[in-house]
């Protein structure tokens, strides 16, 4: 516990220590913040949620990210293939962890670029998750924490490390049913604030702040489809006084297939009973 | 005793036998007491047993008392005659016999020849027979008789029996009735048109043997009427067993998943709307019970196929639509379909 509260007082303490550095970087900061002009993005997003034994599982993760180009409006062209994958652990019905990596691709949309067109990303990340009934709908806390090591597109270009603090707070309430269960559509609002730290970040601490509504079918237990709108923006890396923003449509498919023995499955369900 | 005297008192014993028998059997037969007040000739075999057996068994009971205690021998012809019939023997005799015979019908095959003074053994012998004879012409008469009222009896507790069954029926049906989904209210609504159907068949004749089928048959219907109304509680208490507790990470919610699906669709989709549907349409007294034990049978082998290794079932199950095959599979025994059984 003493420990958490040294990671939060680290994290705010970089918060402020951020703040203060963009301030005495006034030179180049634009007169006013300025908004640049949104890009539309379209995300396919599918989740595994493989159980591997009563209290662990894996967390699969794999998204097409497309960006809208001058050539190809909206839909646009492939702008990241994401692969994210976990060991989870089920600490409670309400609780759970999770640590692994991340190996993206980034491909340049930029094009005029001369750069290279493809460049890996690499990341570590661990989360862990709060949720909780309300009425007939379930909320829940998540906080992440990625360790992220990017580069650009130009030749020979160094990896730069930087800490991703994020935090989103998410609601699923169900429409047609008096709860979460198979043939229920739901809406869930979500705000996620995703932070930055590290070398490279002198002033752009807000690395992108996410507003998303979906809405969701629950196909059945081990199967689910949504759908949604998000808008997000955020400080660019090299300008703080710059923000990019984005209207993203996302589509999510959620699979959690068990494919544990009948025998092993049974008492699973009941964590601590 | 001489030997013919020995012989007449065995003749006389075996024929009151006969006599006692008869006379303990009918002059205090509740029926003939009943059908006696109605039915004049009734009236009139009972008043000839009673005399009969007041003036003749009785007094040859006590004879055969006497030869049974050894003393008979010991006795006079005119003892005998005194202690028997105190009153004198020839004038009642032969004027019972005389007024008795017309009023039964009876006609005894032989002149009887009554010598009570002179063979006073044998003459006795005779008229025990003769009373034998007499007691048993009447006896006939009295069981056809009664024969005819206990059936009228029986058919007319039948009929208050299929009424009081077919109230019980209807009773039933208003009572579950509107809580039933509309397939099952046919089907109960089915069995009391084959009941009612089953009742206007049943003629105000005497059909008694249809009568006493019906009784059994509609007590069956009712039985059948019970499992139908419990149907909708079993099929909930099915799915609900075919249904797993599955944990849904995504939510972090607990959901039921439904389980052996081809099993359970079978018995949603297709057996329980076959078997309704022979309700509706192949019912009758004779696959009544088949109907029933199906019902149970396939109730019972839901419950125990949740726990089996059910795969190479569910395999043979795969798309079959066949409702006769999927019971084989299931290994219900089917239903029989000729009316005709």
């Amino acid at each position: 516990m003493r420990q958490f509260c040294t990671y939060i007082y680290w994290f705010f303490g970089l918060f402020l220590c951020s703040i203060g550095t963009t301030l005495g970087q006034q030179t180049a900061l634009p007169d006013e913040s300025v908004f640049k002009e949104p890009k539309t993005r379209l995300w396919l997003n599918t989740y595994g949620n493989i159980r591997i034994s009563k209290r662990l599982f894996w967390d699969a993760q794999t998204h097409f990210r497309f960006q809208e180009t001058e050539n190809t409006p909206f839909v646009g062209q492939v702008a990241q293939l994401y692969n994210r994958h976990a060991i989870g652990y089920i600490y409670s019905k309400q609780i759970n962890f999770r640590l692994g990596g991340v190996a993206r691709v980034n491909f340049n949309t930029d094009e005029s670029s001369t750069d290279r067109n493809v460049v890996p990303e690499w990341r570590i990340w661990h989360q862990y998750q709060f949720a909780q009934p309300l009425y007939s709908a379930m909320i829940y806390h998540r906080i992440r924490i990625e360790h992220r090591w990017t580069q650009g597109f130009a030749d020979n270009s160094e990896y730069t490390f930087r800490n991703r603090w994020r935090y989103m707070f998410r609601a699923k309430i169900p429409l047609n049913s008096t709860k979460l269960a198979p043939k229920t559509i739901y809406v869930s609002p979500e705000a996620e604030l995703i932070m930055q730290s590290g070398k490279a970040v002198v002033g752009s601490v807000m690395e992108d702040l996410r507003l998303t509504s979906t809405l969701g079918y629950i196909a059945t237990p081990r199967l689910t489809f949504a759908a949604g709108l998000m808008y997000s923006h955020g400080q660019e890396l090299s300008n703080p006084g710059i923000y990019k923003q984005n209207w993203t449509l996302r589509f999510h498919m959620y699979f959690s297939p068990d494919f544990r023995k009948v025998r092993n499955k049974l008492p699973a369900i009941h964590l601590k009973d | 005793m001489d030997s013919i005297s020995k012989a007449h008192i065995s003749t006389i014993k075996s024929n009151v036998r006969v006599a006692t028998a008869v006379s303990d059997t009918y002059l205090d037969n509740t029926l003939l007491n009943i059908l006696k007040l109605s039915d004049p000739e009734a009236q009139q075999l009972h008043t000839v047993l009673e005399r009969i057996s007041k003036e003749q068994v009785v007094p040859l009971q006590k004879l055969v008392v006497y030869s049974e205690d050894e003393i008979l021998e010991f006795l006079t012809k005119e003892d005998i005659l005194k202690n028997l019939w105190p009153n004198g023997i020839n004038e009642s005799i032969v004027a019972q016999n005389e007024a008795n015979a017309p009023s039964s019908g009876f006609r005894s095959i032989e002149t009887v020849q009554l010598d009570f003074e002179n063979n006073t053994v044998a003459s006795i012998a005779i008229l025990a027979e003769y009373t034998a004879e007499h007691l048993t012409f009447i006896e006939n008469l009295l069981k056809a008789k009664l024969s005819k009222q206990e059936r009228e009896q029986e058919r007319m507790a039948l009929d208050e029996q299929l009424l009081a069954q077919n109230n019980r029926l209807s009773q039933l049906i208003d009572s579950v009735g509107n809580t039933l989904g509309l397939a099952y209210q046919k089907a109960l609504a089915s069995i009391q048109t084959v009941t009612v159907a089953n009742l206007s068949n049943l003629s105000s004749e005497e059909d008694l043997e249809l009568a006493r089928k019906l009784v059994v048959c509609h007590e069956s219907m009712y039985q059948l009427a019970l499992t139908v109304a419990a149907l909708p509680a079993q099929s909930a208490e099915i799915r609900k067993l075919y249904q797993d507790r599955i944990w849904n990470p995504f939510m972090a919610t607990l959901m039921d998943e439904a389980v052996k699906k081809r099993i359970s669709s079978a018995y949603q989709k297709l057996l329980i709307p076959y078997f309704l549907d022979q309700i509706n349409t192949k019912l009758n007294c004779n696959n009544v019970d088949d109907m029933r034990l199906l019902l149970d049978a396939l109730h019972n082998r839901m419950l125990e196929l949740r726990n089996e290794d059910t795969k190479k079932l569910e395999r043979k199950l795969k798309k079959e639509t066949d409702v006769l095959t999927v019971i084989d599979v299931l290994r219900l025994k089917v239903v029989e379909n000729n009316p005709e059984k």
